[in-house]
């Protein structure tokens, strides 16, 4: 009886772990989380852009571009705090949405550039969700 | 759970729980003296003050504790000898450095910020909506430094606080540097001020700085007593204002308060039944 018991433990935990192999690589899934959030993790990812660097975030927020080939996510609250992302095409294979697309889930790589020698955060896009 | 997991995934949030457990302490021990000593709305003026300061700080571009810490402890300490001397009124000196200090930052920032989103730096500090959550490590090392010096002050010095908070006549005739203790104190104020903005933003500063006092002198009458339960239930308090935020997604300055009134009314509620229960 013991042993049955060990054994259908040890199945347990062999089968959590072989169903957890199948998860996804994403190292931030903000798209659950609520505005305040991503707010605050945004600001972080600016303030100290080195503790994301080439991680994979999961992110919800409206896509915008200013009309040429800059694109950003943005999001805005009730009160009044925005928070705004640049993104980028990880790949030429890739298109952004004809029209402005408000609440999309993109995923893709935290990196930087340097501009005028000031570093700048963006998100390059692997995915549309 | 899981999403509990997730959130500690990132450092600001540790960071965030060690200040806020370090500003929350502080203001439950400098709270106590400042009931006390009915100076509990300094505090709330005080806090506009820094909100000036950190306006002039926002236009220049520096970082915002250069300018803040020594303009609001300045200015605690002209408002303590103003007080003292009684040349003008302890809550009208309050309201005018208050309000001015409030309608110059928010005019400054207006005309001259160069930020994108003003409306959202001016909110973030008022409300303190996220600003415990995007501190730098600069931040993180100077609160931690601060809170150090807070906490020496009050552990060598209890026994003088307590004279001068109780009976600053007596303290003064039986030769107590009263007037050092108190130019001390308004050091003190200014830096707990300054440090407990971040937590809870500007205008809600006086809650933690109050609620935390009043609770526990609704259930204590001895002054050990009362630091000691005001300091754990103001870290308790803070602690779980920044866990539901993260859960809930509420701002975490108003968390924070609306958990401060929850516990005074628990506070309020256990001495009337305790006072009921003894006349029985």
């Amino acid at each position: 009886m013991k042993l049955k018991m060990i054994a259908t433990f040890v199945l347990v935990i062999l089968c959590t772990f072989i169903t957890a192999c199948g998860s996804s690589n994403i190292d931030h899934d903000l798209s659950t989380t609520g505005f305040q959030f991503r707010y605050e993790v945004v600001t972080n990812m600016k303030e100290n852009p080195k503790n994301y660097k080439n991680k994979t975030i999961k992110i919800k927020g409206d896509l915008k571009s200013n009309g040429s080939a800059y694109y950003y996510l943005t999001e805005t609250d009730n009160v009044c705090c925005t928070w705004k992302l640049e993104v980028k095409l990880g790949n030429d294979k890739m298109v952004f949405p004809t029209e402005n697309k408000d609440g999309i889930i993109v995923v893709g790589e935290f990196s930087t550039y340097t501009k005028n020698n000031v570093e700048k955060p963006y998100l390059k896009i692997t995915e549309f969700v | 759970m899981d999403k509990l997991i997730m959130f500690f995934q990132h450092d600001f949030v540790i960071k965030a729980l060690i200040v806020a457990i370090l500003i929350s302490l502080c203001c439950a021990i400098l709270g106590v003296t400042l009931v006390l000593k009915r100076y509990a709305m300094i505090g709330d003026g005080l806090s506009h003050v820094a909100f000036g300061g950190m306006s002039i700080a926002m236009v220049l571009t520096v970082a915002d504790m250069y300018l803040m810490l020594p303009i609001t402890i300045l200015v605690a300490i002209i408002l303590i000898r103003l007080t003292n001397r009684g040349k003008v009124k302890n809550d009208s000196a309050i309201a005018m450095l208050s309000v001015g200090a409030l309608a110059f930052g928010y005019l400054i920032v207006d005309l001259f910020s160069a930020s994108a989103n003003i409306s959202g730096d001016v909110c973030s500090t008022l409300f303190g909506s996220v600003s415990i959550l995007t501190l730098s490590n600069f931040d993180v090392w100077l609160c931690v430094g601060l809170t150090i010096f807070v906490l020496i002050y009050f552990i060598f010095f209890h026994n003088k606080i307590f004279a001068i908070t109780f009976d600053e006549n007596f303290s003064k005739a039986t030769g107590v540097k009263t007037a050092l203790y108190n130019n001390i104190l308004a050091v003190i104020v200014g830096i707990v001020i300054v440090l407990a903005m971040k937590l809870v933003g500007s205008l809600l500063i006086s809650a933690l700085i109050v609620f935390p006092a009043i609770s526990a002198i609704r259930l204590f009458k001895s002054y050990k007593w009362v630091i000691i339960f005001a300091s754990i239930i103001s870290v308790i308090n803070s602690v779980l204002g920044i866990l539901l935020h993260l859960l809930w997604g509420t701002p975490v300055g108003s968390t924070i308060v609306i958990i401060n009134i929850f516990v005074y009314f628990v506070c309020w509620c256990l001495e009337v039944i305790l006072r009921e229960t003894r006349r029985v």
